[in-house]
């Protein structure tokens, strides 16, 4: 019989080496996240899936399940600090849904929709940021990177490329592309790469696909994040035991 | 009978989409305006807020000097204050020239943009200066309450209204929160 | 020196590359030397960097633009960067630099067009008690004055190679004003070494023919091994980095940890503004550094350490390599330590710039030659450290401690501090004081006998631990400093009482602003929207609105962060809220929420397109 802990009260069993929120997902119940993809290592950043134990706040995609631990996640003090920690994304980037291609299909706006944020709150940063349309094949518009580094993990680990790296520090970090240019094109990136296709928000896409779906059909015009994402789960789970 | 609450309503820079989402709550309007009377608003085409209001909507960011002293003058006048649509909440579309300088952005439309003819940046006393950035409204005045959308649907509108009215919390619950 | 349009791969680079023997994990080392050698990292050097040690492109970039002393543009022949710190800024380094800037006619933070010179700031250098002080060339320039600014300038303009500038100008005191049991009698070296080796037994002649069977030494080292580690235990140690781990528990650890190749790393990257212990102490008693990270190679099994020093103390790298050479000519490092079985050598790593690297894990990733960046908490560097080893980390003073503790015993070292907080410790005292330096107390000082000590007893506050510690007010003074009721690093930075204290939250503001790594959401914009609430203050443009916005950013990035630094960046703005609440009254002209930017100047790039001059060309700010 496996161990289990509890989340906000509930008994959720787990085997040993899972994390809270892998846990957490195999028994149905969501934690928002955003850097988080069950196909790649956790990385801890965006700070979304933060759940407090013993008083003090954790990661979950990274903090192991311990028997008997109380987690609380689903709380409104919880929600409401990771909503605050969305705006922040929302202000710090230019993110312009009304003409985003993204937009419905953005893991971004969807956890924004599923936290019930309404405004960006905190003054807009409005950053001046280089968009990168040089590849025939893929568009790179940092305005609406949000630095999970999820193309960077999944180019090394899955696509064994190494397309993508961070440069500069704090605010001022920035993806940048493993070619000499520091450019899309020139680098070994293709429309196919996991990299691309795992990118949360509208950051990376294929050019010329953008609008197959019209908007009010996209995914999460047809379900919310948790759903989308605990189905995603069980389908990854299935793949990879 | 009560007193019926004063509403005001008010465009900066934005595309007026917002009042259109507004007046597609369609007959519920009229139910509306049971309880509620309206200022400056598209329903009687005043320029002006003429007196003190209890809410306040306002959608469009703020692109010049003009929309600045609109807004104020509004904030002053309205008790409840709403930012409505993405333009009024995160600057939006309009703000989208942000990522440009002014001088790049009047040089396109009026010095070598397509089709110029007597190249010409206006000057014009009448016509309001630009700000370097367009801003969303909370940069400028404090906001209140925020009704997101692009425009917020007429169902999500109705519900804002009638919860507030109601002197509820009017948080939009998830399906109708669109940023879209 | 070259400039950056000469260099030669072949002849430049390739010796710095196989000094390093081509090792990818050498990165941020070999780096340092080409920017030493060109001022800036050369486009060429990245691409041949990227061949030689099979690294992308994009990581050797990365690494670049991490590290405040790395650049990919060229940053002159003489690079003057001024230390930053609230106490260099209360000694006047603002008007300092500005004049430097001035004499030698070039813009602060840009390199002159003739590639001669460029001045900058950096984060605190640890010259806090002999500013306002600078760096040139990555070497330490204390004491400057008007007079020396001048000086420089001259020497700047003239070409004088650095060798030829005066020896005052670089001069660095150890200004030790106050020692206790521990540095008052610095141990000879091998004594606190031999002990713990003894523990194990006597060393026996016949050891040293190298005729005692391997297990008989393996058996030795493990028994003294043990037995230090319970006088470790026995002095109730805990980490003097400002955690106050149990260093007991760590080296159990990975004393017991599975896996072989075990590390023990020293953190000498002492960034925390305000502290410069680690430099007086790697000055004075690198002997005993070095000692205590030998015995915790003999207490956790491993055979390799690694200290890792600021940048800003580059001008220590002789004296320090100098005392590892002598340590491996005494028997004291190699093999065969003191003719036992014990094999253990230290090598030195050096930073380049971040405050993100006293981070542990991020000085783990730092060392191997990776940006800073904090990693995820599990698993510990005890079980998977550097390389994925388990690694002990340590500050400089825990291993000075340890060594002391290995000679003298541990319930010696315990009989001094506080019911949880057992020794001395070594405090930091910088500011308006009239002894700053260095003062050895036992755990449970008082704020006020510090300042009593230190001449500084009319102070309106004093900032205990650095930006990340807490601020504190006169009301405060009679509390113990120590882990169970005001921990702190060991730094006190002391605001006289015509001191501003809003200048101290403005500039660790800035400073969290500038170190945040960027890797989490919270704290890569949450520094920069404080910084930006703070600037807002300044300007005269905050209201109790914003006083609120304040708090909320403070708690989303002391829950939500993902390090320390995100977790304690807003303590000095939220502590001053609540001790000194007229910093931030004073400065509000209006109880209304106004912009944070400047309107009117939001109109001046459209008046300057348009030639208008008229009324509403204008917008006053404060208007209601």
């Amino acid at each position: 019989m496996s161990q289990t802990f509890f989340l906000d009260g509930q008994e959720i069993p787990f085997e040993e080496g899972q994390t809270v929120l892998q846990a957490a997902m195999a028994a149905g119940r969501y934690i928002p996240h955003l850097c988080y993809r069950p196909q790649l290592e956790p990385h801890s950043s965006c700070r979304i899936c933060t759940v407090i134990i013993s008083g003090k706040p954790f990661s979950s995609c990274t903090q192991p399940a311990m028997k008997e631990q109380q987690v609380e996640c689903d709380t409104a003090e919880l929600n409401a600090l990771r909503r605050a920690v969305i705006q922040m994304m929302f202000v710090e980037g230019n993110h312009y849904c009304p003409s985003c291609e993204e937009s419905g299909s953005c893991r971004l706006q969807a956890s924004a929709y599923y936290l019930g944020m309404q405004d960006s709150h905190f003054p807009h940063q409005f950053p001046l940021r280089q968009r990168d349309s040089s590849h025939p094949d893929v568009n790179m518009d940092r305005d609406r990177c949000i630095r999970c580094e999820t193309c960077v993990r999944a180019s090394r680990d899955l696509d064994g490329k190494n397309v993508f790296g961070i440069l500069g520090r704090g605010l001022n970090s920035k993806i940048s592309v493993n070619s000499p240019s520091g450019l899309l094109e020139g680098s070994d990136v293709a429309a196919t790469d996991m990299a691309v296709a795992l990118c949360p928000t509208g950051c990376l896409t294929v050019k010329g696909v953008g609008f197959k779906v019209p908007i009010g059909l996209r995914i999460f015009d047809q379900a919310p994040i948790d759903v989308v994402e605990l189905l995603e789960f069980t389908k990854q789970e299935a793949v990879h035991g | 009978m009560a007193e019926k609450l004063k509403v005001a309503t008010c465009s900066l820079a934005g595309c007026f989409g917002c009042h259109m989402s507004l007046l597609d709550i369609d007959e519920r309007l009229l139910e509306l305006l049971e309880v509620v009377q309206f200022d400056r608003s598209p329903i009687n085409d005043l320029k002006h807020i003429s007196q003190p209001v209890d809410l306040g909507l306002i959608e469009g960011g703020v692109c010049n000097a003009e929309n600045v002293h609109t807004l104020r003058e509004f904030r002053s006048m309205c008790k409840i204050l709403v930012a409505v649509g993405e333009c009024g909440i995160t600057g939006g579309i309009p703000s989208m020239r942000n990522s440009f300088t002014l001088k790049e952005c009047l040089d396109e439309s009026y010095i070598r943009g397509m089709g110029v003819e007597f190249a010409h940046i206006p000057d014009d006393p009448e016509i309001p200066l630009l700000l370097n950035r367009v801003r969303p409204l909370h940069h400028i005045v404090k906001i209140d309450h925020f009704l997101p959308g692009c425009p917020p649907s007429a169902d999500a509108i109705w519900y804002f209204l009638t919860e507030l009215l109601a002197g509820r919390d009017p948080s939009l619950p998830r399906e109708l929160i669109r940023y879209d | 020196m070259q400039s950056a349009s000469v260099v030669h791969p072949e002849e430049h680079l390739l010796p710095i590359l196989q000094r390093h023997g081509s090792d990818p994990g050498k990165l941020l080392q070999i780096l340092i030397e080409i920017q030493h050698a060109f001022h800036c990292i050369p486009p060429e050097a990245e691409g041949l960097l990227a061949e030689k040690l099979r690294l992308p492109l994009v990581r050797v970039r990365g690494v670049v633009e991490f590290y405040s002393f790395l650049s990919r543009s060229f940053q002159g022949e003489v690079v003057i960067h001024f230390s930053d710190n609230i106490t260099d800024q209360m000694a006047g380094n603002r008007q300092l630099a500005e004049a430097l800037c001035a004499k030698l006619g070039v813009k602060l933070g840009e390199t002159r067009t003739d590639g001669r010179v460029s001045v900058r700031f950096t984060s605190c250098t640890g010259m806090c008690d002999q500013g306002p002080a600078a760096l040139v060339n990555y070497l330490p320039l204390t004491r400057l004055t008007p007079d020396r600014i001048d000086a420089i300038a001259a020497l700047v303009e003239g070409k004088v190679p650095l060798e030829a500038w005066p020896r005052a100008f670089f001069q660095v005191d150890s200004q030790i004003r106050r020692s206790d049991v521990v540095f008052r009698n610095p141990l000879e070296p091998g004594v606190a070494l031999r002990a713990s080796l003894e523990r194990g037994g006597e060393i026996l002649e016949e050891w040293a023919e190298d005729m005692a069977p391997s297990d008989a030494r393996r058996h030795h080292l493990e028994r003294g091994g043990a037995e230090t580690l319970k006088e470790i235990y026995a002095a109730e140690l805990r980490g003097r980095g400002g955690a106050g781990f149990k260093t007991g528990i760590k080296w159990e650890s990975v004393r017991h940890a599975k896996m072989g190749n075990r590390y023990v790393l020293c953190n000498a990257d002492e960034g925390e503004p305000g502290t410069f212990k680690d430099r007086v102490l790697l000055t004075d008693y690198a002997d005993m550094v070095f000692e205590g990270m030998t015995i915790c190679g003999h207490v956790v099994g491993s055979k390799k350490g690694i200290l890792y020093v600021r940048q800003e103390y580059w001008y220590l790298r002789d004296h320090l390599e100098g005392v590892l050479r002598w340590r491996r000519e005494a028997g004291l490092l190699g093999e065969g330590i003191l003719k036992t079985g014990l094999d253990f050598d230290i090598e030195i790593h050096w930073g380049a710039g971040a405050y993100i690297c006293g981070m542990e894990s991020a000085m783990i990733k730092s060392i191997e030659g990776r940006r800073g960046i904090p990693r995820r908490r599990w698993p510990l560097p005890v079980h998977q450290g550097y390389l994925k080893r388990p690694t002990v980390v340590n500050n400089v003073e825990t291993f000075a401690a340890a060594a002391v503790i290995s000679a003298r015993g541990g319930a010696w070292f315990a009989f001094n501090g506080t019911q949880q907080s057992s020794g001395t410790k070594l405090f930091c005292v910088s500011g308006d004081c009239e002894r700053p330096g260095l003062y050895e107390y036992p755990w449970g000082v008082t704020i006020r006998e510090m300042l009593r000590d230190a001449g500084g007893l009319d102070a309106k506050g004093a900032q205990v631990g650095g930006p990340s510690g807490t601020l504190v007010g006169p009301e405060e003074f009679d509390r113990r400093v120590c882990f169970e009721e005001l921990s702190s690093t060991g730094t006190l930075m002391v605001f006289g009482p015509h001191q501003d204290i809003f200048e101290a939250v403005k500039n660790f503001s800035a400073f969290f602003q500038h170190e945040s790594c960027g890797l989490c959401t919270p704290c890569r914009v949450g520094t920069t929207l404080l910084a930006n609430y703070v600037k807002k203050f300044e300007k005269g443009y905050g209201s109790p609105v914003d006083l609120e916005e304040v708090q909320l950013v403070a708690k989303v990035m002391k829950t939500m962060s993902h390090c320390g630094l995100g977790q304690t960046a807003s303590l000095p703005i939220t502590d001053s809220v609540r001790k000194f609440p007229d910093i931030w009254t004073e400065r509000m002209q209006t109880m209304e929420f106004v912009p944070a930017f400047d309107l009117d100047g939001a109109l001046e790039e459209a008046r300057s397109l348009t030639g208008r001059t008229d009324a509403a060309a204008h917008l006053t700010h404060l208007e209601a």
